[in-house]
């Protein structure tokens, strides 16, 4: 065992990250300049334009430093061979809808971009707040996968839920069981005890993307931009994951001014996957 | 008997079509012969079988048919036996020969349509000659049919304005002459033939009758083709003319039917300017007529036409068409005494649509037909007709379709009064109809006014209505319709923080008095408008207009707190558990340190009255330190008993895991980041000790067998939050506790082994902190420290 997490380690020290080892994203409003990896999801990109009706998607911002070699000989061997078939497959998370305490019903604009049959799975990080809300989130996609949020009265939604997408594994949690509310290094450790790549998680009503050694956590804030007693000027969002053997994109959709804004986040793909792959080969 | 007359009548047909054929060929061997006077003899005796009077109008048409087939014939050859020399004079008189009437007259108007077209008399002449000799036959059925081949073979013949008949003398005067003259004896004796035959067969008669009416209302069809009945014409001349035999007629079907004819026929311009002519004659008809259903179609047609030429609408104004269809329908249903409540709504219904098509910006219509209606549904009490009750569903719906906005609603005084008569469940289909046109509309209401008018509206759903008992609702219908009240109050919004006090003070009074059963869906929206409204209120002292502002914080506190108590009575505390806690940070904003601890208060005693479950007090727990951790506005009196509260609530939770976890995380309670204040280490570090000892007793209980597994996982659990405040750089929580506490958890390998959730995260935690190590800076230096 402590073997294996030698190799681990081995794998990971010699490519390090920037000085602090993770990055907060949030959304900058201002426009920002292309910068790469355009030619290579722009097929991708036209296929998300036709999703939502020819929307255009701003221009990516890539957290994705350049691969290193090793890594990038890695996944073109067996990329394939770990993914089975490179099949897109796109998951929706959202939550906090507090429907209908805090919201009427989801902004009309989301309403004509979710439509039913595109999507593959939901995951929602809870707080409906009524059934109506999960027969329409059925509408859109069977496959749901729905935390328990502090206001939700079906006791059957769990606190917590894992499951696995493509190379991935998603962790799903509303987030107020996590103290203090949004803290990060927290949440950090809340995926520690899950084991997932993917966390997502809501409570705060603001979205958030944060990339740090073991993973990603994501917040995609609140789908009908509720009254949050924890942020003042909360906007509605949500986040859609183009999710894709060993890479994960995440789009984000906010509703500023009331103009959709998409936002374009890109994940390395999960090294843990990567390494028990070598290990695999090693051995 | 009726299979038998049927069958009868199947055998005079056949035999009466023998007869007519036979002779028809014959006709026919004539005309090819060149021979006058057999074609007039056999086509006589042909049409004698028209003579018959045991057909049913329907086996009759069958034969009239094949007789005019025939005569077509024999007009083409009347007509080339003038060409070829023979006086139309002469053959008008040879066919008056004929030995019976009936036979004469069909061959007279033939040859009088041949006369006509060789123009050697004056149209006018002979067409007044033909309808007087048609007077001849007064047996109502074989006289129908008769005319109806005389206004057929004249339709083209007539000296309408630009027709060749034309002349000096032949006028379109005429011609309108001619046709009403046919037009009216025609009705009398469409109208006579109810009279015919034994009273028994009444209902029969009166069914084939409904068939021939075709025939009498050719005419005015044929009058509304000519070019030259223009608007005066008609407002002169035909108007008058049709309407006095309609009105005189005293015939239920014939009126019924030819009011509606004359609204189709004509164009909807003359309808406009004759409006009070046509309207005038409504109230004379007999009380049976279903007049309701004539000015329906007189009012659609009408707003259709308005809908689609907007340039007639000056006219609408001019002719004050809307005030005539008013004042007509209130004549109407004074005139008719035992019409039903529902044809009388009908019409309102109408004439709705019509005022809202035609004149949309002019709400005192709408509203003065609304009026009229509840001047008719008074006295009448709740409407129980479910048809009755639809339409006025209906005629409530029409306005909020047309304008899609319900403050237009709101402006109709009359709207509410209406509502009044409906049944409970349909007040409550009408508050939802109208809720979700707001929705769909978005729609913000932005006045107490309105607001108050609103709610009056909808109260269906809002108050527990007299219902009648044994009369349940249905708990999903219960719960939808008050969800969609909770929707309601998010669009009830005004910027100006006053005249939102206003509105949610408004708001609570309606809904305080709403029965128990629907504060639990009603009040937390309320709640969070109000929460919403504290956030809109300008800062102190940051008030540039120097304006009064008498709406303040600690009154809306005060508010909350009012609105709330209700809550837990419900019962529902849980939901007034968070929102007192939701209360409390709102304070905490503000700065309002009273107030907060007297949320928090509250909250505190729910959870210890009324939270009993163990899951609920975990989740409330949870929410509790969530909370408290983010409040700065307490002193520190004040912040030592909630949060001393709050740990004494961790340790006495049911489950020693829940307990440990509680504790731990009220660890954070004492280390707020921002607030050098609150970053006690001593009680930070007590909390995690404390957390070990409950999971070291965990530990001994599944070590005696009982209990479950899992304490290593909280061992690594309070590693991690060990680490948490370690990398804080917080004094008291020192490498050596930290490095103890790891070794601590490798002791446990063995039951870790059987544990791979343990396992596992215990690998990743310390990933986690080779991670960080790696990172250097001050950070990795810390972790540099712990030795594993």
């Amino acid at each position: 065992m402590w073997v294996w997490f030698g190799l681990v380690w081995f794998v990971n020290f010699p490519y390090g990250y920037d000085e602090t080892g993770q990055c907060h994203i949030r959304r900058r409003v201002e426009k920002q300049k292309k910068t790469h990896s355009k030619e290579r999801s722009s097929e991708r990109e036209d296929e998300l334009k036709d999703l939502f009706h020819g929307r255009s998607l701003r221009s990516p911002r890539t957290y994705h430093k350049k691969l290193p070699s090793v890594e990038n000989l890695l996944r073109y061997l067996f990329e394939p061979l770990i993914c089975g078939s490179l099949k897109m497959v796109l998951v929706l998370a959202l939550g906090d809808l507090h429907v209908p305490h805090r919201a009427a019903d989801l902004p009309p604009k989301f309403k004509a971009m979710l439509v039913p049959g595109k999507i593959q799975h939901i995951i929602c990080t809870g707080n409906l707040c009524i059934k109506e809300i999960h027969d329409y989130l059925k509408t859109i996609c069977p496959d749901l996968h729905i935390v328990r949020g502090e206001f939700d009265e079906d006791a059957r939604y769990p606190e917590t839920k894992t499951l696995t997408i493509g190379q991935f594994k998603l962790g799903l949690c509303h987030g107020h069981q996590v103290i203090p509310w949004g803290d990060l290094d927290s949440l950090a450790m809340l995926q520690r005890q899950l084991g997932v790549d993917i966390l997502v998680t809501g409570h705060t009503h603001q979205f958030t993307a944060y990339k740090h050694e073991l993973g990603v956590v994501i917040n995609p804030g609140s789908a009908t931009g509720a009254y949050s007693s924890i942020n003042q000027d909360v906007n509605p969002s949500f986040v859609l994951m183009d999710i894709d053997g060993l890479r994960a994109v995440v789009y984000v959709y906010e509703l500023i001014d009331g103009e959709v804004k998409v936002d374009k986040i890109e994940f390395k793909p999960p090294y843990q996957q990567l390494c028990s792959l070598v290990h695999l080969i090693k051995t | 008997m009726i299979a038998d007359g049927a069958e009868d009548e199947d055998k005079w047909l056949a035999a009466s079509a023998a007869a007519f054929k036979q002779n028809a060929f014959y006709m026919q061997r004539a005309i090819d012969s060149n021979n006058l006077k057999d074609a007039l003899k056999y086509s006589a005796q042909m049409l004698g079988e028209l003579r018959t009077s045991k057909l049913s109008p329907h086996k009759y048409y069958d034969l009239y048919m094949r007789a005019f087939d025939e005569l077509r014939k024999l007009e083409i050859f009347f007509m080339e036996e003038t060409r070829r020399g023979c006086s139309v004079i002469e053959l008008y008189e040879l066919v008056q020969h004929a030995g019976n009437i009936l036979p004469r007259l069909y061959l007279l108007c033939t040859a009088g349509s041949v006369y006509i077209k060789t123009k050697e008399a004056p149209a006018k002449e002979i067409l007044k000659d033909l309808v007087e000799m048609c007077r001849g036959i007064q047996h109502p059925l074989r006289g129908l049919f008769l005319r109806s081949y005389l206004a057929q073979i004249s339709r083209d013949k007539l000296p309408d304005i630009g027709s060749e008949y034309e002349g000096d003398a032949d006028t379109v005067t005429d011609a309108v002459e001619f046709v009403l003259l046919n037009f009216t004896e025609m009705n009398k004796l469409w109208v006579r033939m109810q009279h015919q035959g034994p009273a028994r067969d009444k209902e029969r008669r009166e069914k084939e009758r409904g068939e021939l009416r075709d025939l009498v209302g050719k005419n005015l069809h044929v009058l509304s083709q000519l070019e030259g009945v223009d608007l005066d014409m008609y407002r002169d001349t035909v108007l008058p003319r049709v309407l006095e035999q309609i009105v005189n007629c005293r015939d239920e079907i014939a009126q019924y039917y030819l009011i509606d004819c004359i609204i189709q026929v004509f164009p909807d311009e003359y309808h406009l300017q004759t409006l009070d002519v046509l309207l005038g004659a409504c109230p004379q008809l007999q009380p049976s007529v279903d007049i309701m259903t004539v000015l329906s179609r007189l009012m659609e047609r009408l707003s259709n036409y308005a809908a689609l030429n907007a340039e007639v609408l000056p006219y609408f104004l001019q002719v004050e068409a809307f005030s005539k269809l008013n004042n007509a329908i209130g004549k109407v249903i004074e005139a008719q005494e035992d019409m039903p409540i529902l044809s009388a709504i009908t019409l309102y219904s109408s004439l709705l649509k019509f005022t809202l098509h035609v004149h949309p910006d002019r709400l005192d219509y709408a509203d003065q037909v609304l009026g009229s209606c509840v001047k008719q549904l008074s006295g009448k009490g709740k409407i129980n007709d479910t048809r009755a009750t639809k339409e006025i569903v209906s005629l409530l719906s029409a306005p909020l379709e047309k304008y899609n906005d319900v403050v237009i609603a709101l402006k109709l005084h009359n709207y509410p009064l209406v509502v009044e008569y409906l049944d409970n469940e349909t007040k409550r289909i009408m508050a939802t109809v109208i809720i979700r046109s707001i929705m769909k509309n978005n729609t913000l209401i932005t006045t107490a006014e309105k607001v108050e008018a609103l709610l009056e509206l909808i109260k269906g759903l809002i108050n527990d209505l007299d219902e009648p008992q044994g009369l349940e609702v249905d708990e999903d219908d219960f719960e939808g319709e008050q969800n969609s009240v909770a929707r309601l109050v998010h669009m009830l919004y005004n910027e100006d923080p006053e005249e939102m006090f206003k509105i949610i003070s408004i708001l609570k009074k309606h809904f305080l008095t709403g029965g128990p059963k629907r504060l639990k869906f009603t009040i937390p929206p309320l709640v969070i408008s109000t929460l919403k409204l504290i956030r809109r209120l300008p800062v102190e002292g940051d008030n540039p207009f120097g304006k009064e502002v008498s709406v303040t914080a600690t009154k809306i506190f005060q508010f909350l707190n009012q609105i709330i108590e209700a809550l837990p009575n419900v019962p529902s505390p849980d939901l007034a558990f968070r929102l007192y806690l939701q209360c409390a940070e709102a304070a905490n904003k503000c700065d309002e340190e009273p107030i907060a601890y007297e949320f928090f208060t509250q909250a505190y005693i729910l959870y210890e009255e009324e939270i009993s479950d163990s899951k609920a007090q975990v989740t409330a727990l949870q929410l509790i330190i969530g909370t408290l951790q983010r409040m700065h506005v307490f002193g520190v009196e004040n912040r030592d008993t909630l949060t001393h509260k709050a740990t004494g609530y961790s340790a006495k939770l049911l489950k020693k895991p829940d307990q440990c976890r509680a504790v731990y995380a009220c660890s954070h309670l004492f280390w707020l980041e921002d607030h050098e204040t609150i970053q006690d280490g001593e009680r930070v570090l007590l909390c995690l000790k404390r957390a070990l000892k409950i999971a070291n007793s965990t530990q001994q209980m599944v070590s005696t067998g009982g209990g479950s597994a899992g304490s290593v996982t909280l061992f690594i659990e309070i590693l991690n939050k060990y680490l948490y405040f370690y990398q804080k750089g917080i004094p008291q929580i020192t490498v050596e506790s930290v490095e103890s506490l790891i070794q601590l958890i490798k002791n446990e390998e063995e039951s870790m082994a059987s544990d791979p959730y343990a396992e596992s995260l215990f690998a990743s935690t310390l990933q986690f902190m080779e991670f960080q190590k790696q990172k250097g800076g001050a950070i990795g230096d810390r972790y540099e420290e712990i030795k594993v």
